[in-house]
C-alpha cells in the first residue's frame, strides 16, 4: 500500500477503499483503549468535582487564597479551609527540584550520548536508571536520616551565611527563628531533584539518540566545534523530546508524596525562606486523609482537584513555550 | 572525527551493542533469580507454606474457632497489639473453613482512620486513643461497645545541649511553648522551676505530629485543661491547626526529630521515648498534687487506678479522660486506649461476618484483657487494673451475634 508523499495540506495517509479486516479491528481496539484511558481521566475529574462539592459551596474561591486549615472548630477558631500554603509549597518545591534536576539530567544525557567512553556507557546508564527503581519512601527515609542532618549542619548554614547577605535574595536564605534544622522546602527540593534525574535523563538520552547522524555531521562539516555542533544540531531537533522529559519529571515532582512528607517539616504556613518548613498538596492530603471526617475529606479532595489543575496548567504552558519557540522539529507532527 | 553517538548504523557498534546486551541479560537474570529466592525464603518464614503450629492451650477451657479477623486504628497501641496478635495466633483453635489459627490483622493507620474504617465496616475492631466523639457516634451505622484495652503516658521529650533527662515543666509552660509564646529554653519561667540546672540560651524548635493521632488528642486535651487560650483557639482533637512548630509523621517521626534536632521539644508515647534512650531527655511534669513526676509505668498506673467510675460499654464515653488525675505520685498526662466493636456482629455487618469469626473475636478480646495484660509492662504500657477489667468483661458480654450470646471464655 503506497502512501502519498508528505506535502502541506494533503492528508498524510491516502486511504484505499478496502482494508483488511485485521487492520480495521486493530484500529478499533487501539482506538477503544485510548478512549478508555481518556474516559478514565474525565471520570477522575468528575468524581473529584462531585466529592469536593460541599467545600466548593462552603468556601468558594476563597479556598484558593485562604491560608488557614483548621479542621477542629473551637470557640475562637472557626472551621475553615484554605489552600494557599499547600499550593505555594507544591510550586516552590517542584521549582527547586526542576532547577536542580534539569541541568544535571541534561548534562548526564549529553555525557552518555556524546562524551563518555563506550565501555562506561552501559553500566552508567543502567545505574542511573536504577535510581528510578528506588521506592519513594526509601528516598524519604534516606532524606530523613542522611540528608536532613547534612543540610542542617553544613549546607544551610553555609548558604545562609553567604547568600543570606546578598541584597535581593536575602529573604530566601534567611535563617528560621529556631535555627537551621534541615526540614524544609530546600531539602524536599533536593530529594525531588534526585528523584526526577533518572526519568528526565533517560528520556532526554533517547531524544538525543534519535537525532540522525547527518545533522551532526552537517554541523561539523561547517566547522563547528563539539559543543557547537551539539547546540546547533542536536538540541533543536531533540527539543520536543527534552520538553516531554521535563514535563514527565515535573509531573513526578508535583505529585511526590511520601518522600516530601518525611523531610518537609509539615507546617501549614507560607514562608519566604527556603530553609523554613512547609507543606505540599500531596503531602498534606497524605497526612490528613486518614483522620478526616466527611467535610474535611471534601476539602482534601478539592485540594487534589487543585493539584490536577496545577499540573494541567504547567503542561499547557510547557507546550505553548515550545510552540512559541518557533522551530518545529523536523519529522514530528 | 569526534566520537559519534551510539545507536548509529555502524556495523561494529551494532555487534558490540549486541554483546553488551547479552552480558546485561545475564546480570538481569541472576538478579531476578536472587530476588525470587529471597522472596520465597521470606515467605517461608512468614508461614506461606504452612508452618507447624506450636499451639498452646488458651488455658481457660474454651477453644474458639479458627478465623481471620481485621482491626485497625491507633498507632499508640500498635507495639502491644502486635505482640497480642502474634501470641494469640499461636493459641489452639478449632479448625474451621480452612483456617488453622486465629489470625488478627492489625493496621496502625491512626485512631481516626480506624474509626472511619469501622464506620465503613471494613474492619471488625476499631482501635482509638480517643473515645468516640459525637460526630463519630452519629456517623456509625449501628451501636458499638467501647472498652479500654490499655493505657499509657504521653511524655514530653526534649533535646537541650548539656541538660540531662528530668527537666521540670508545668502544663502552662508547655502550652506557652506550643502556642509560640515561649521561644527560648532559658526563659525565666523554665529556669525558675529548675533551680539546680544550668539551661543554655537555645531557641526552641517545636515538633508535633503531622498526621492525625490519638497521642495528639491526649496531649491537646492536657493543654486545653491547662491553658484557656489553647482551649479556645486550638482545642483538643486528633488533627489540629497548630499555632507553631513542625510536623513529623508518626510517633517514631517525632521521637527521631527530637533526637536529631538540637533545642527541640516534642510529645510522644512512653515506649517511643524510652526507645530513643539517651538521645532525648524526658521531662518531669507537675501534677495536680504539686509534685514533678517522671513518666513511668508505675506513675501512669496510679493515674489509671485513680479512676473509679466509667460509662456503660454502650454508653457515651465522649469527653472521658484520665488527664490530671489526683494522687501524690500520679503522672498527669495519662491516656487510655480503646477498642470499639459493633454490639451485634451479625446484623451490623449484614452477615459478612460469620458466627465463627464473632466467636473468635470475643475470645480474642477476653484473652487480651486477661492473659494479654501480662505483656504490657515490658513494653511500657500500663496493665489494666481490676476495675477496668470488670468494665471490659461487661463490654465483651454485651457483644452478640444476631441477638444470640457468644462464648468468650
Amino acid at each position: 500500500m503506497e502512501t502519498a508523499p508528505v506535502a502541506e495540506g494533503v492528508s498524510r495517509r491516502a486511504r484505499p477503499k478496502y482494508r483488511a479486516l485485521g487492520d480495521q479491528l486493530f484500529q478499533y481496539i487501539t482506538g477503544a483503549t485510548t478512549l478508555v484511558v481518556v474516559g478514565l481521566f474525565v471520570l477522575i475529574v468528575v468524581i473529584l468535582i462531585q466529592a469536593s462539592e460541599p467545600t466548593i459551596r462552603a468556601f468558594g474561591l476563597g479556598f484558593l487564597w485562604g491560608q488557614v486549615w483548621n479542621p477542629n472548630p473551637t470557640t475562637l477558631s472557626p472551621l475553615v479551609f484554605g489552600a494557599l500554603p499547600a499550593i505555594y509549597g507544591t510550586l516552590l518545591v517542584a521549582a527547586i527540584g526542576m532547577v536542580l534536576g534539569v541541568p544535571l539530567s541534561l548534562g548526564i544525557a549529553m555525557f552518555l550520548t556524546e562524551l563518555s567512553p563506550g565501555l562506561l556507557r552501559g553500566p552508567l546508564s543502567f545505574t542511573i536508571e536504577l535510581l528510578a527503581a528506588i521506592p519513594s519512601v526509601v528516598y524519604g527515609l534516606w532524606g530523613r536520616l542522611i540528608l536532613v542532618p547534612i543540610m542542617a549542619t553544613t549546607v544551610e548554614p553555609f548558604l545562609g551565611s553567604t547568600l543570606g547577605h546578598v541584597p535581593v535574595i536575602a529573604g530566601a536564605f534567611a535563617e528560621p527563628a529556631s535555627g537551621y534544622n534541615g526540614y524544609g522546602y530546600l531539602t524536599a527540593g533536593v530529594i525531588l531533584a534526585i528523584m526526577v534525574i533518572p526519568t528526565i535523563s533517560a528520556i532526554t538520552r533517547e531524544a538525543f539518540l534519535a537525532v540522525p547522524r547527518e545533522q551532526r555531521e552537517a554541523a561539523l562539516s561547517l566547522g563547528a566545534t563539539g559543543w557547537e555542533s551539539t547546540r546547533l544540531s542536536v538540541f533543536p531537533y531533540a527539543r520536543r523530546g527534552v520538553l516531554g522529559a521535563i514535563t514527565l519529571g515535573l509531573g513526578r515532582a508535583v505529585g511526590e508524596t511520601i518522600a516530601v512528607v518525611l523531610v518537609i517539616g509539615n507546617t501549614y504556613a507560607i514562608s519566604g525562606s527556603l530553609f523554613a518548613p512547609g507543606t505540599t498538596i500531596a503531602a498534606y492530603i497524605a497526612n490528613e486523609f486518614g483522620e478526616a471526617l466527611t467535610f474535611e475529606k471534601a476539602g482534601l479532595l478539592e485540594l487534589g482537584l487543585i493539584l490536577l489543575a496545577v499540573s494541567l496548567v504547567i503542561n499547557i504552558v510547557a507546550r505553548l513555550l515550545v510552540r512559541r519557540g518557533g522551530l518545529r522539529a523536523v519529522g514530528s507532527p | 572525527m569526534p566520537n559519534a553517538a551510539s545507536g548509529s548504523t555502524d556495523e561494529g557498534a551494532y555487534l558490540r551493542k549486541q554483546k553488551g546486551r547479552s552480558t546485561m541479560t545475564w546480570v538481569g537474570v541472576i538478579v531476578v533469580v536472587i530476588v525470587i529466592i529471597a522472596v520465597l525464603g521470606a515467605g517461608f518464614y512468614a508461614g506461606w507454606f504452612g508452618k507447624s503450629s506450636t499451639s498452646t492451650s488458651g488455658g481457660s477451657g474454651y477453644t474458639p474457632p479458627c478465623a481471620s479477623l481485621t482491626a485497625a486504628g491507633s498507632t499508640f497501641v500498635y507495639p502491644l497489639m502486635a505482640v497480642w496478635t502474634t501470641s494469640y495466633a499461636g493459641m489452639a483453635c478449632n479448625a474451621n473453613a480452612g483456617f488453622s489459627q486465629v489470625q488478627v490483622n492489625y493496621q496502625a493507620v491512626g485512631s481516626g482512620a480506624g474509626i472511619t474504617d469501622l464506620t465503613d465496616k471494613l474492619v471488625d475492631v476499631g482501635a482509638s486513643d480517643a473515645p468516640l466523639s459525637s460526630a463519630q457516634i452519629s456517623a456509625l451505622p449501628a451501636q458499638t461497645v467501647t472498652m479500654p484495652d490499655s493505657a499509657g503516658a504521653v511524655t514530653i521529650i526534649y533535646n537541650i545541649p548539656k541538660v540531662t533527662t528530668g527537666l521540670n515543666l508545668t502544663g502552662p509552660i508547655i502550652a506557652a511553648i506550643y502556642l509560640g509564646d515561649i521561644t527560648n529554653w532559658n526563659n525565666s519561667a523554665i529556669t525558675a522551676i529548675n533551680p539546680g540546672v544550668s539551661i543554655p540560651s537555645q531557641a526552641i524548635t517545636v515538633e508535633h505530629r503531622s498526621d492525625g493521632s490519638g497521642t495528639t488528642f491526649a496531649f491537646s486535651s492536657y493543654l486545653s485543661a491547662e491553658n484557656s487560650t489553647w482551649k479556645n483557639s486550638v482545642g483538643a482533637a486528633t488533627s489540629l491547626n497548630w499555632p507553631t512548630g513542625q510536623g513529623q509523621k508518626g510517633s517514631e517521626g517525632v521521637a527521631g526529630a527530637v533526637a536529631s534536632t538540637t533545642g527541640s521539644i516534642g510529645y510522644d508515647e512512653l515506649n517511643y521515648a524510652e526507645e530513643e534512650g539517651v538521645n532525648v531527655g524526658i521531662a518531669k511534669v507537675l501534677n495536680p498534687a504539686g509534685s514533678y513526676i517522671m513518666p513511668t509505668v508505675a506513675d501512669t498506673a496510679s493515674a489509671v487506678a485513680a479512676v473509679t467510675s466509667f460509662p456503660a460499654p454502650t454508653g457515651n464515653w465522649t469527653g472521658f479522660s484520665i488527664i490530671n488525675e489526683p494522687g501524690a505520685g500520679t503522672y498527669p498526662i495519662a491516656t487510655l486506649t480503646y477498642l470499639m466493636i459493633y454490639e451485634d456482629l451479625g446484623s451490623a455487618y449484614s452477615g459478612s461476618v460469620t458466627q465463627a469469626q464473632a466467636q473468635a473475636l470475643v475470645s480474642f478480646l477476653w484473652w487480651i484483657t486477661h492473659t494479654g495484660q501480662q505483656s504490657a509492662t515490658g513494653l511500657f504500657y500500663v496493665p489494666l487494673p481490676s476495675a477496668i477489667t470488670a468494665v471490659d468483661e461487661t463490654a465483651i458480654n454485651e457483644i452478640v451475634y444476631n441477638g444470640a450470646a457468644l462464648t468468650s471464655h
